[in-house]
C-alpha cells in the first residue's frame, strides 16, 4: 500500500517536472462553457455555436474551440473555466447557469487577462468585467406575454405564474417584466397561491396548474410560464379538461410549443432567439482577437410567434 | 489515538476481511494510476502542474462529502439529504455574514446547523429504526425548504470580500486553500475510521450488527454519530462551495450525493456496510475527478462522462461482489 501511493506521489512530481510550457503563442483557442447539454433550448444554442466555431476554425480565426458542459451548476461552470485555461483557451464564452454564482468566472478571467463573451443571461458583474454581452431583454419577454394575455382576455380574470428556478436571471427578469403589466391592470389579479417555482420544468408546471384548476376553476383564465416548456405542457393539460380557453404562454420557442402552435392548440409563445444570440456572440470573436473594440451590449430582440408566422421559425 | 488491538478484531473477524479490504484497495489503486498514466500520454495540458492543482481543487467539495459519506455507508446507512445541506450552509453564511459580516460566526452557525441535521437523520435512524433511505430522502426536503424559507427563494452576491478566500485563496501561492482542508479532513478520517474504538464499532455495526450488539458496542451512538459526522463534512464543503461560487444561493449542490455515493463506491466501500477504507475513498474521489477532468482536456462529450460514471460504479460495485463470495 505505501509503496503503491509512493510510486504514484513520485509519478505526479515527476509529471509536474516534464510537463509542458505554456501553449505556443500563434494559437487561439476558444473555451465555449455551455450552460448543459440536455435542455432543447441549450441544445440549439450550443448546435448553432458548434457550426459558427467550426466556420471560424475552418477560416483560420482560431485554432481551435472545445465545449464544456456547465450541467447547470455555477460550482462546475467555476472548475471548467480553470480546466479551460489550463487548456490554453484565449478567450471564453460562457453561459451562466446563475447570476450571482457564475460571477467568480468574470472575475478569474480579469486575472488573467483573457476576454469574456457572456450570452443569453447576465452574471451580476456582467455590466462592468465581460468583454461584450450578448443576449436578450428578459423583462421585454415578460412584458410580451403579459400583453398578451391582456389582449387575448380583454375582460380580464385570474391568472397564475409558474416560475423558473428561483435566482436565474431570465426568471426573475421575466417575472418583473410581467408584473410590470399585470400588477397596474385593474382587471388582472395573480390568484391567491398561484405564483409557483415549477424549476422550468414541464411535468411540474403540470400538477400546479392542475392543482390550480380544481381549486380556483372559472376564476382561472391565465397561465402564465417563464419557459414554453411549461406553458407548452400546461396548455395540453388544460386542453385535456376542456379549458382551451385558458391561455398558456412562455418564452423560448422551442420546437414541440412551436408544433402547438402550428397546430392551433397553443395560442402563441414567445420566441428567444438562443442562435442568434450565439452566433452573433461568436462573430465579435475576430474583432476581440484584433484587439478592436466591441459593443458591450448586443441585445437580440424577441418575438412573438402565433399561427401567422409560426412558419418561419418550425424547422 | 490508541490503536486498537488485535482482541476486538478478531472477536468480529476483521482479519479476513482485512485481506480482501487490502486487494479492493490494490485494485482501484491500480485503476487510478491507470487513468492518470493514460491522460498523461494522451494530453500534454493533463500534466501542466497547474491542471494537478485545478483537479485537487475540483475534487475537494466532492472529496470531503464523500469522506463524510464513508462512515454513513460503512455503518449500514446512506444519507441523501447532503445536497440540500450545502444549500443550507450556504444560505446561512450568506444570512450571517451579509448582518454580522463575521466570516467565523458565519461558518460556525452553517456549518453547526449542518450537523444538527445529520443528529436529526441519525436519531430518526437509529432511535426508530427507519430505513436511512427513506429518512434522508425526507430530510433532503426539509431541509432544502428551509434554505428556501432563509433566503426567501434569492441568492444573494456576499458582501465580505475576505470570504472569498477559503475557497479561492492560496496557501504559498500554490495550493488552494480547498485541498488542504480536504486533506485536512481525510487524515482527520483516517484516524478517527482506522485507529480509534469509534472507527471499529463503525465497522462492527455495518458489518454485523447482531454480533456487533453481542459484543456490547453501543448500535445506537455509533449509527446516529456517523450521521453527524457526514452533517459535519456537508457543511464543511458547503462552506467552501459557498466561498467559491461567492453567493448565497438555495438552488445549489442538487445531485451532489450521487458524486459522493459514487465516489466510495468506487473506493471499494460496500453497500452492504462493514467495509471501507479512507485511502480507497481518496482513490474513489481522485477517479471521478479524473473522469471529469481528463474528459474535458481530451474533448469527450460530456454525455460520455456520465455514461462512464456510471459504468465504473456497476464494475466497483461487481469488484465488491466477486471479492465477497471469494471470502
Amino acid at each position: 500500500m505505501k509503496k503503491l501511493f509512493a510510486l504514484l506521489m513520485a509519478l505526479c512530481m515527476l509529471l509536474g517536472m516534464v510537463s509542458f510550457a505554456a501553449a505556443e503563442d500563434d494559437e487561439f483557442i476558444v473555451g465555449y462553457i455551455a450552460k448543459n447539454t440536455v435542455d432543447a433550448f441549450h441544445a440549439t444554442i450550443n448546435n448553432a455555436a458548434k457550426t459558427a466555431l467550426d466556420a471560424l476554425v475552418a477560416d483560420g480565426t482560431i485554432t481551435k474551440w472545445n465545449l464544456y458542459d456547465g450541467l447547470t451548476d455555477p460550482v462546475t461552470q467555476n472548475n471548467l473555466l480553470e480546466d479551460a485555461l489550463n487548456m490554453g483557451a484565449d478567450l471564453i464564452i460562457l453561459l451562466p447557469a446563475e447570476a450571482a454564482g457564475c460571477a467568480p468566472i468574470l472575475e478569474r478571467c480579469k486575472e488573467e487577462n483573457i476576454p469574456i463573451i457572456v450570452v443569453n443571461s447576465q452574471t451580476d458583474n456582467t455590466a462592468e468585467l465581460a468583454t461584450s454581452y450578448v443576449g436578450s431583454d428578459d423583462v421585454q419577454a415578460g412584458e410580451m406575454m403579459a400583453n398578451f394575455v391582456v389582449e387575448q382576455l380583454p375582460n380580464g380574470g385570474g391568472y397564475g405564474h409558474l416560475q423558473g428556478i428561483i435566482g436565474n436571471s431570465a426568471q426573475i427578469q421575466r417575472g418583473e417584466g410581467l408584473h410590470n403589466v399585470l400588477d397596474v391592470n385593474d382587471k388582472w389579479t395573480l390568484l391567491d397561491g398561484c405564483e409557483q417555482t415549477a424549476e422550468w420544468q414541464a411535468e411540474k408546471a403540470v400538477k400546479f396548474a392542475e392543482d390550480w384548476l380544481a381549486k380556483y376553476g372559472d376564476q382561472l383564465n391565465a397561465i402564465i410560464c417563464d419557459n414554453d416548456d411549461m406553458s407548452s405542457a400546461v396548455q395540453a393539460a388544460m386542453n385535456a379538461a376542456g379549458r382551451s380557453d385558458i391561455v398558456c404562454i412562455g418564452v423560448d420557442g422551442n420546437a414541440g410549443p412551436l408544433a402547438m402552435v402550428k397546430a392551433g392548440e397553443l395560442k402563441a409563445t414567445v420566441f428567444q432567439d438562443g442562435a442568434g444570440q450565439v452566433t452573433t456572440a461568436i462573430s465579435l470573436i475576430k474583432d476581440i482577437k484584433e484587439g478592436k473594440t466591441v459593443e458591450k451590449n448586443v441585445i437580440v430582440p424577441f418575438v412573438l410567434v402565433t399561427a401567422e408566422n409560426v412558419d418561419l421559425y418550425l424547422k | 489515538m490508541r490503536k486498537v488491538e488485535r482482541s476486538p478484531r478478531s472477536i468480529l473477524r476483521m482479519d479476513q476481511t482485512e485481506l480482501s479490504i487490502f486487494m479492493r484497495r490494490y485494485g482501484i489503486g491500480l485503476v487510478m494510476l491507470g487513468m492518470i498514466v493514460l491522460l498523461a500520454v494522451i494530453s500534454p495540458t493533463f500534466r501542466k502542474p497547474s491542471n494537478v492543482i485545478s483537479i485537487l481543487l475540483q475534487i475537494s467539495i466532492n472529496g470531503i462529502l464523500a469522506l463524510g459519506m464513508v462512515f454513513v455507508i460503512t455503518a449500514g446507512g446512506i444519507d441523501l439529504s447532503i445536497g440540500s445541506m450545502l444549500a443550507l450552509t450556504s444560505v446561512i453564511v450568506g444570512a450571517v455574514l451579509n448582518s454580522t459580516g463575521s466570516i467565523a460566526l458565519a461558518c460556525i452557525l452553517a456549518v453547526s446547523a449542518t450537523t444538527f441535521f445529520g443528529l436529526i437523520n441519525g436519531l430518526l435512524v437509529a432511535k426508530f429504526k427507519m430505513f436511512p433511505f427513506v429518512v434522508t430522502l425526507a430530510t433532503q426536503l426539509v431541509i432544502r425548504g428551509v434554505a428556501y424559507i432563509i433566503s426567501g427563494g434569492y441568492s444573494a452576491s456576499l458582501a465580505n470580500a475576505d470570504f472569498k478566500n477559503i475557497g479561492n485563496g492560496k496557501v504559498f501561492g500554490t495550493i488552494p486553500i480547498p485541498v488542504i482542508i480536504l486533506f485536512a479532513v481525510a487524515i482527520l478520517a483516517f484516524i478517527i475510521m482506522h485507529w480509534t474504538v469509534f472507527g471499529r464499532y463503525i465497522y462492527a455495526v455495518g458489518g454485523n450488527i447482531n454480533s456487533a450488539v453481542a459484543s456490547g458496542v453501543n448500535v445506537f451512538w455509533t449509527r446516529t454519530f456517523s450521521f453527524v459526522i457526514m452533517g459535519f463534512c456537508a457543511g464543511v464543503a458547503g462552506v467552501i462551495m459557498t466561498s467559491r461560487i461567492s453567493a448565497a444561493q438555495p438552488n445549489i449542490g442538487v445531485g451532489y450525493e450521487t458524486d459522493a455515493i459514487a465516489a466510495c463506491v468506487i473506493g471499494g466501500t460496500s453497500f452492504s456496510g462493514g467495509i471501507a477504507t479512507i485511502p480507497g475513498t481518496m482513490f474513489g474521489i481522485v477517479i471521478i475527478g479524473l473522469i471529469y477532468n481528463g474528459m474535458n482536456l481530451v474533448g469527450i462529450n460530456s454525455y460520455w462522462q456520465t455514461i462512464t460514471k456510471g459504468l465504473l460504479i456497476i464494475g466497483a460495485v461487481m469488484l465488491d461482489m466477486f471479492m465477497n463470495k471469494r471470502k
